[in-house]
């Protein structure tokens, strides 16, 4: 800098000249320096998240949006593992949110079964040993639910997204990302296309690094060759179907789940990571049967109650009720007055404790 | 019901995808709603002429397919035939099956009660297999396909299938 000073100047200025402008040199440095360690300092207080966690959100994010509304054609095997091991292998028609069809190729006790989501219907044609439909719903606006309390929770940093890698599914490629909400409980892992979004594959993953259960593709055509009529319920083969199971809308509280059912609601005492997520009423007929899903962020547990109709001729014989069965994935029991279904991956000790919860 | 939200389901309800209480609704509102309800016949005009087939020649493989048809049935009526002839000794030995089952029931109320809860608790099982396979189909972390299995392995255990 103070070369550029002019020279036709005396030494003795000269040197006053060159002492001023080190001073100023000095003092722009120390200043550069200062705002230098300044921003770091910031740095450190809001740290940007690390770039695993930023690939994953971001490959979470494709999933979410786009993901959602890429329609593909693809073969898929399915496998729940565990002592009641079952492994399926399914076409799945996708045509967007809501709009689904999986047909079922093996094993032989599925074989021709069909499952259909059509808008807020869920239909299951059951082709053996007699060919029957049976019917559920979704319930309304689930899966924007869903979706806004994932991203809400990767945002507050109660469920941690982590990328762990690429790999090659289907012929495509896919960032495995792992979701987890908190230790000792499963966690999911994902397979999701770089490119379009789309899960290729999913595994449900516990504590111990055993697979819980996985379904993956096999092959996928973005083009694919469906029309909406396969969409359509009157596709379904023309066989008696069940009476639907009627559902109301996501009710508030417990409370008000007690005023439309005329019972007593019983809750599960859970780890405290868990929260109840909604709570619904199903069934046309007394007694009606009450739905409550509790969520950790990642994993979900569905609790359904209903009470056993004939109570006086149980009281007139006690009966102890059914037995806990349970299997991966879902757990069945009831009481002398009272039948109740636990679906979701928990562990033994965590089962145990909820069903004596119950009692 | 808003009128909003109506015209959002009009299209959902004639491809038959509403839930049943969205049906009801829906046909409530336009009952009470002129109109909505002139909307939603318009709508309904237009889908049935969507799904009318197209007009084409009829060929020989059409005919050919017809006769098959004809024949096939004919088979079937005579079948129905020797049905007609044994029905009445079939009748006679589900009547009797029919009374030996009720006297079953009516003599053991203990009995009665267990297969009577037996009953609902598979009912309860039906309903939250399908509310389960339902909600995984609207969570983005949850897989319709696993969720469906799982309540196939649910109901055959209950059958005892599985062991």
């Amino acid at each position: 800098m103070w070369r550029l000073l002019p020279r036709a100047r005396t030494s003795g200025d000269q040197v006053a000249m060159r002492g001023t402008a080190f001073s100023r040199t000095l003092i722009t440095a120390l200043g550069a320096s200062f705002m230098l360690a300044h921003s770091f300092a910031q740095a450190q207080v809001l740290p940007r998240p690390p770039a695993r966690e930023r690939l994953a959100l971001q490959l979470l994010h494709r999933y979410l949006t786009a993901g959602q509304f890429t329609p593909y054609e693809a073969v898929q095997v399915t496998q729940t593992f565990g002592p009641a091991a079952l492994e399926s292998r399914q076409i799945v028609k996708y045509a967007g949110p809501r709009r689904q069809r999986i047909e079922y190729l093996s094993p032989p006790a599925l074989e021709g079964n069909i499952l259909l989501i059509a808008g807020s219907r869920i239909l299951n044609f059951i082709a053996r040993p007699t060919p029957r439909i049976v019917e559920g719903g979704i319930p309304d606006a689930a899966r924007d639910t869903a979706r806004d309390e994932l991203r809400t929770a990767l945002r507050v940093g109660r469920v941690a997204a982590r990328y762990i890698g690429t790999q090659l599914v289907a012929g495509r490629e896919a960032g495995v990302v792992e979701v987890r909400s908190g230790d000792g409980s499963p966690f999911k892992r994902l397979w999701l296309d770089n490119e379009t979004g789309v899960r290729l594959k999913y595994e449900t993953v516990d504590a111990s690094g055993n697979t819980l259960a996985m379904s993956y593709m096999t092959r996928i055509s973005y083009r694919p060759s469906f029309n909406p009529a396969d969409f359509a319920p009157a596709s379904l083969p023309p066989v008696r179907a069940l009476a639907p199971i009627l559902s109301t809308r996501p009710l508030r509280s417990v409370a008000e789940a007690e005023q439309e059912v005329g019972y007593g609601v019983r809750t599960p005492i859970l780890p405290p990571r868990y929260h109840l997520v909604s709570v619904w009423v199903v069934g046309g007929r007394n007694p009606r049967t009450v739905f409550l899903r509790y969520s950790d962020g990642v994993n979900s547990l569905i609790l359904s109650q209903r009470p056993l109709r004939d109570r006086a001729s149980a009281r007139a014989t006690p009966s102890q009720g059914k037995p806990l069965r349970s299997f991966r994935g879902v757990a069945f029991w009831s009481s002398s007055e009272r039948s109740y279904t636990l679906f979701g991956n928990v562990r033994p000790a965590l089962l145990h404790a909820i069903v004596a919860s119950l009692r | 019901m808003t009128c909003a939200k109506a015209h959002r389901l009009v299209s959902a309800w004639l491809d038959q995808e509403l839930s049943a209480e969205e049906m009801i609704d829906l046909e409530n509102h336009l009952d009470a709603c002129p109109s909505c309800s002139i909307l939603a016949s318009d709508l309904a005009r237009i889908h049935r002429a969507a799904r009318m087939p197209a007009t084409a020649p009829i060929g020989d493989d059409f005919l050919i397919g017809v006769e098959t048809r004809i024949a096939a049935s004919r088979l079937r009526s005579r079948r129905c035939r020797w049905s007609a002839a044994t029905l009445p000794r079939m009748g006679l030995v589900a009547a009797g099956v029919c009374a030996v089952a009720v006297l079953a029931l009516t003599s053991n109320p203990r009995q009665r009660v267990s297969e009577f809860t037996e009953a609902e608790a598979e009912t309860n099982l039906r309903m939250a297999s399908m509310q389960s396979v339902g909600l995984a189909a609207g969570d983005p972390l949850e897989d319709v396909a696993i969720a469906s299995l799982t309540a196939h392995v649910a109901a055959a255990a209950e059958s005892e299938d599985v062991r």
